[in-house]
This record gives C-alpha cells, structure tokens and sequence, in this order.
C-alpha cells in the first residue's frame, strides 16, 4: 500500500486509533514514528484541539501521553488522568511503589547530589494527597538522570573537548523541560477536563445513536415503542459503538426475545377487557347450551373457564373484529369438545383400576373364603362382568385440595366423605371455582383436575363389600346404596357426646366408612361393624339434620330450574311436586346434592355402645416382645426393636401417627 | 465514448463524463485529444474496473473537487467518516476488493472513491485493540515480548528519544 493512501487512511483516525495501530506491527510503528508521520499524528491531534506538542516530547508520545488510557508503567487499563508536572500517566498502585518524596532523597540516595531533583520533572500530586509543599519524584527518572549526570561530569573530568558547554547545555534544557512542564500544567489539566467531558458526551451520543438504530430496526419489523423498554439498559445496547449490520445480526436474537415477549405482554394488556366481555358471552351461551341437557349429563361437563381453554373458544377471545363469526363455529362445535373432554377424564381411570382389581385379588383371597357361598350363588348366574367403574372398590381421590382430597385439613380432622366413587362422581367431580370473571386483567390458565385411584380406600371398600356378604369383584355401587347400611368402627373407642351420660359411637354410611378407615389408618376387615337395622333406624333420624339437607346445594334431577342457583332439599322437594309431579322424590334420579366444596358444619350420627374398657396393666417383664409392624422397611435395629404394649402404642402414635393401633395389624 | 483497456485485457466503452471523474484518464484525454485508441490501465483489473466504473456511473455530473480547495476540504473530509448510504453499499466488499478500488482509486486519481475507500478502513480500525486489528487484517504480530512491553511506556521523555 503506498504511504500516500496509508496516511490517507490514518488521517481519519484519532491519535489513539493510530496508536493502536502503531503497536500492531514492526512496519507499523518504524512507518508511524518516521519523522514523514508527524503530519499525521499531529492532523489527528489538531482534531481535538490538543495542547501543542511541547519541545522535548515527540507527537507519538505526546499523543500517547494526552489520549492513551493505560497505565504507562504497568499497562493497567482505564487510568484516566495523566501527571502533566511529571509528564506520565499512572496509576495509584506504580505511584505508591515508584514515587519518591524529596524529603526522604537523602536518605534513599546516599551520596548523591540533590541538584539530580531540579533536572527531572515532579508533581505535587501523592498517592494520598496533593500537597504544594512536598514534591514527588518517579524512581527511574532518578536513576535515569544520574546516570546521565554522571556521563557528563565524567566527560568534564576527562576534559573532553565541548563536555562543560555540553553539560551546561543540558542542565538549562531540563531544568526549562520542569519549569515548562508545571506552568502549563494548568492549561493542560483544563484542556484534559474538557476532553474526557467531551469523550463522556461522545460516548453518551454514540449510545443513544445505537440505541436509536436499534430502535429503528425493531419499528421497522412491527413492534412498537413500549415493546422495547425492557432492552434500554441491556449491555447490548449500551455499548458506545455504532450498529453495524453485523453487529445488528448478532445481537438481534437476544433482543428480539425480550422485545417478543413484551409484545405479547402489551398484546395481552390490550386484550384483557375484549377478552373479559367474550368471556361473559361464551358463559351465557354455555348456560343455555346447559339448560337444554338433562341435570345428570350437565353435572358432569366442565367449567366456562375450561371451555375458554379449548381450542375454538381460544380462537373466539384472540380473534379481531370479527369475533361473531367465531363465537357461531364454537358453539357448533361445543358438544363434540364436552363429550371428547369426559372421553379424556374416562379414558385413564379404568386402566388405573385394573392395578388396583389385581392388588385386591392378592389381598382378598384369605378372607374371600368366609362369603364364599354368596358368592358362589352370584356366580351361578353368569351376569355379564360389571363395568369397572361401576363397582364399589373404584374408589378415587382428588388431589386437589378440596372435599375429595387426600390431605388433612389444618385441624386435623377429616371430611366425612372424601372419596369417589364410580365413573358419575369422578366425572361430576369439580372442587375449582366456576369463575368466569370479567376482570381484565385476571387471564385464567385452567388445569386438568387430577383424580387418582385410591389404593387403600379401594382395599377399605372391598373389605366392607365382604362384611356385607358380597363378592368385592363384581358388587356395584348401586348395589351397596340400595342396601342403605351404616358402619361401625369396632377399633376407635366409645365416647361421651357433649353434654350427655350415654356412651355412642359414630355410624358410617359406607362411603364415610372407606375414608374413615384410610384416614385413621384402620385395617378395614378387623374394624368394620355392620349394624343392626335398630342402630341404623336411630342413625338414620340423626342424620335427618344433617346441615347439608338446608343448604342450597340441590338440584333437580329432570330439568335446569336449578343449574344457575342451587337450592335447599326442601326447595328441591316442592319443585318437583308442583313442576313434576312427583310426590316421593328418590335420590339421585329425582334430587341430588351438588356439591363442590366440603362443608364445615358435618353431622356426625352416633348409636349408643358400651362404654370402653380400659387397657389391663401389663406387668413391664411380661410385655416384652413385640414388634412394630410398621417399621418392616426400617433398619434392622428398627426391625428387630421390641417393647412392651404401652411402648408399642407409644411408638405407633409417636413414629406413625397411628393413634388406634390393631394387633397383629400394625404390631405383634 | 471512451475505451479502456484492463490489466486482464478486458475492453470497457465508457461516457467520457464518467470516465473523467478520473484525473488520470481525463489528463491523457486531454494530452491526446480526439481519438479511437483504447487508454490502457495495465493497473486496473476488469472486476476492480467494473466497480469502479459503477462508482463513476453513479457519481457522474457531481462536481469534482477542484485543486485550490483542496486543503480546506481535506481539513473538512478529515474530520469525518460518514459515507453516504449508496457508496456505503458499494464499498461493502471483501477486504482484497476493498483494497484493490483503493489502489486503484489512486492510481486513477478519483479522490472521491480514494477517500470512500480510505474512510472505510478508517471505520474498520476505528475503537479496535492492536490485537483486534491484527486479526482484521491478518498482520503478524513481529514484536518482541521487551519490544511490545517497552512500547506501552511509550512516553519516555527528553534525551531517550
């Protein structure tokens, strides 16, 4: 490249570009430093209005000295004053080595002559302080210039021809290079100041100019101004660089993400309130949909929020103005979305089932002999085999936190009827709230319910089948209501209701019997009591009052007189009478309770039992040996561990939170 | 019309007022007046010609920088980097062809396309570390590791010049 052209291009450059390129190579530098480059170091300098290069500095290391930024004993960078008294830039940490106070010269250079120190430049600036009374020396400018000294005054000693001239000479060059150097050290720290302002500001426009273009670019692709103030503050934008095409292809992808995403936030804000009012229509033309099916298909569909999540309906709240033509294709397309919903709520539970079916045969076959003549009898009649989820033993739980659930409540206590049972509990079952809020701001992201098979209430409910003479394999739910029975726990203990003297104990109908077992842990076999019809007849009056029969948490079972307000029994009752005729209404078919959420109030039926017998004094010796049953999975000293029966009880309730223990249940 | 030959042998018919755009052939128009012979740029290849011509087409008419104003306009063109958008896309290239228009521009004399060139190394350099602009060009670093720390002092005054 001919120099001409090279100097044409250095000419476009400032003093630190050119520096930078000076130090790239050999023929760089040798081409910069050549007396043929002044003009270009000093065109470049000229730009930014620097100080005149002084007499005893050439233009590179002027230029190096005025816009470097780097520590020039160290090369530490960022170091952004420069010493003009001492013509250096440093940092603090090469001036606490390097610099040397005049006080402490004698001290450290024995035998050296002081007149060293008017020779060499020095600043008033410490590391610590500027003070005007001590001055500080750099290290190697001593050491340099007495060594310079030295060579002179030896020439003077060897009576060299020229040597006192020359000495004298240079004693007046220097002591002009210090006396220069601190008068204009003003002008030169003025001029400094202004520069680095004026860098700042450089830097400050270049920022915003990136940002502009980036701003640009973003506008030109289809967002908006308040999709881009999250990107403000990102390194990618703050870089004082200007927005290349490269550099705009490798930082769009970062960007665009978090641009992307505010747009879609901006996009949701927006359509909150549209979406909000859409959301009514779909819940009142669901409500009607609703009305036109019978009250034990309508039970079971889902939720308006639900059907908001469904495909067509999503189409229906994201559409643009013209929503009505959508609003008519999902509603055409309404019956099929409900019936494949409940297709996909039934499709798991039978096969969940079938593990449970064969974990019950394992476990029933010792007992299933003592109802084997019943059974045999019902076999004989070859009835084709019942659904799976219609039998007594598909027992399921919810695992969200409401009536069905697993959990305990914060008390401890337990709700009377926390499992399902069949296909028509699972499938009516739901605990969330039907909100279909016109909020705008309330976005609801419906989840599918999970309801999960229930191995030990299934185990519970088998043992119950048995203890009422049928074959858990193949009795329905249906046969078990038509029984109507109550339970009793012959495990939990008598007790004495408030205020009375009579002992009693809580009768079960079935189903509560189930998660009485589960929750209390009580092996259901040994713990079921089937009463006597006098028990249930005293049961049965109780349970007359029981809270939920005057809450409006009935319906209808022939038409949607109820489907947006429940009623009360009694309400449900007269309804019937006058709209239907019928006069002696039966459960479910002509009424049934809908209830989405546990009650607090539940009614506990009790019949009278004797009171308990208290546990017989065991003597210490003689208690010995007995195992926990429920550590079977402990360690062996967990196994092996023996205690007598207060021990054994202590431990189950401590250890298992067992509080009614079974023998040779939970220990032998 | 103008024809110019190539270093490649390559002949290109030209508008005379866009081949003058370049001092060099408008001088020897004007040495040799009126005349059917191609001009050779035994310089200039055909794909370096071809751009450059391009630059010329598109600039043609503008006036060019006269010789008395040279020095305040280049104190002015000096001041800036700024390309216009159009020659800014022109001079995107890669780094042999960007090099070779330079060349050619001044061998030709088009100051306009000689400062577009120059101005776009310039950007190039521009806020980049020497070892940035090693990898750029592709220049082998021939210091020493005492010659390049030595460098970095770079101030040492008064006598050690």
């Amino acid at each position: 490249m001919p120099l001409d052209v090279l100097f044409s291009v250095f000419s476009h450059l400032s003093p630190k570009d050119i520096i930078n390129v000076a130090r790239t190579s050999r023929i760089f530098r040798e081409t910069l430093m050549s007396k043929n480059a002044t003009m270009v170091w000093k065109s470049a300098r000229e730009q930014f209005g620097a100080p005149e290069c002084p007499s005893y500095l050439n233009e590179p290391q002027w230029a190096a000295l005025l816009f470097a930024t780097s520590c020039q004993s160290c090369g530490v960078k960022n170091i952004q004053t420069v010493d003009f008294g001492l013509l250096r830039r440093l940092c603090t940490a090469c001036k606490k080595t390097h610099f040397v106070v005049e006080s402490k010269f004698k001290r450290r250079y024995p035998g050296v002559d002081s007149e060293v120190l008017e020779l060499i430049p020095y600043t008033h600036a410490g590391t610590w302080a500027y003070t005007k009374k001590s001055r500080f020396f750099w290290e190697f400018d001593i050491d340099r210039m007495k060594n310079k000294l030295e060579e002179y005054q030896s020439n003077v000693r060897r009576r060299r021809a020229g040597a006192v001239k020359a000495l004298k000479v240079f004693r007046t060059q220097q002591k002009e290079m210090v006396k220069d150097a601190q008068e204009t050290i003003e002008e030169r720290n003025d001029w400094c100041h202004d520069f680095s302002q004026g860098r700042l500001k450089d830097k400050q426009t270049l920022k915003v100019q990136r940002m502009d273009a980036i701003r640009a670019k973003f506008l030109e692709l289809g967002y908006m101004e308040q999709d881009l103030y999250d990107i403000h503050w990102l390194p990618e934008c703050q870089q004082a660089t200007p927005l290349s095409d490269r550099t705009w292809t490798r930082v769009r992808p970062t960007l665009e993400l978090i641009v992307l995403h505010s747009k879609r936030k901006r996009l949701e804000r927006d359509m909150g309130p549209i979406r909000a009012g859409r959301r009514a229509i779909i819940h009142a033309l669901y409500q009607g949909y609703k009305k036109t099916l019978p009250p034990s298909q309508w039970k079971c569909l889902p939720r308006t929020v639900d059907i908001c999540a469904m495909e067509p309906f999503i189409k229906v709240l994201d559409a643009g103005a013209n929503a009505a033509a959508h609003f008519e294709d999902a509603m055409r397309q309404l019956p099929k979305l409900l019936s494949s919903a409940l297709a996909r709520r039934k499709k798991d539970a039978p096969a969940s089932l079938k593990k449970v079916t064969s974990t019950l045969a394992s476990a029933s076959t010792s007992t299933l002999n003592q109802s084997s003549s019943e059974t045999a009898k019902a076999g004989t009649a070859k009835a084709p085999p019942p659904n799976p989820l219609d039998l007594v033993t598909s027992a399921f739980v919810c695992l969200e936190r409401c009536h069905a659930s697993r959990y305990r409540s914060v008390f401890g206590l337990y709700p009377p009827s926390s499992h399902l049972f069949g296909w028509n509990e699972v499938a009516s079952h739901e605990c969330r709230p039907d909100t279909y809020s016109d909020s705008p701001c309330m976005e609801l992201d419906p989840q599918a319910l999970t309801i999960a098979v229930d191995d030990s209430g299934s185990m519970a409910a088998a043992a119950i089948v048995r203890a009422v003479g049928l074959d858990d394999k193949v009795a329905t739910i249906a046969d078990m209501d038509v029984k109507d029975l109550r339970f009793g726990c012959s495990v939990c203990p008598s007790t004495l209701k408030d205020g009375e003297i009579e002992w009693c104990k809580v009768g079960y109908k079935w189903r509560e019997f189930v998660t009485h077992c589960t929750a209390k842990s009580h092996a259901p076999a040994t713990a079921v009591v089937v009463l006597s019809p006098e028990e249930v007849a005293i049961i049965k009056e109780q349970e007359m009052k029981d809270p939920r029969l005057s809450q409006e948490l009935w319906t209808c079972g022939h038409c949607a007189a109820h489907l947006d307000s429940l009623q009360i029994r009694e309400a449900v009752i007269e309804h019937l009478k006058s709209t239907h005729n019928i006069d002696s209404p039966r459960e479910p078919e002509d009424l049934f309770l809908l209830e989405r959420h546990r009650l607090k109030d539940i009614l506990e039926a009790t019949y009278p039992a004797p009171s308990p017998v208290p546990l017989p004094v065991i003597p210490h010796a003689r208690a010995r040996g007995r195992h926990c049953i429920c550590c079977g999975g402990g360690t062996p000293e967990e196994r092996n561990r023996t205690f007598n029966l207060r021990g054994v009880l202590s431990h189950l309730a401590e250890k298992h939170d067992i509080t009614d223990p079974i023998e040779n249940f939970h220990y032998r | 019309m103008v024809l110019l030959v190539t270093s490649d042998n390559e002949q290109f018919n030209a508008d005379k007022d866009v081949v003058e755009r370049s001092v060099l052939i408008k001088n020897m128009l004007e040495d040799v007046g009126e005349s059917d012979q191609p001009i050779p740029l035994p310089n200039v290849s055909s794909s370096v010609l071809k751009k450059v011509l391009e630059y010329c087409e598109h600039h043609r008419g503008e006036p060019l920088p006269s010789a008395d104003a040279d020095q305040s306009q280049d104190e002015t063109r000096k001041r800036t980097t700024d390309i216009s958008e159009w020659d800014q896309k022109f001079i995107t290239v890669d780094q042999e062809m960007l090099f070779e228009i330079i060349l050619a521009a001044n061998y030709l004399d088009i100051k306009s396309l000689l400062d577009v060139g120059c101005k776009t190394v310039a950007n190039m350099i521009k806020g980049k570390t020497p070892e940035e602009i090693r990898k750029l060009f592709n220049i082998v670093n021939d210091f020493t590791p005492e010659e390049e720390a030595q460098i970095k002092k770079e101030n040492e005054w008064a006598e050690d010049r």
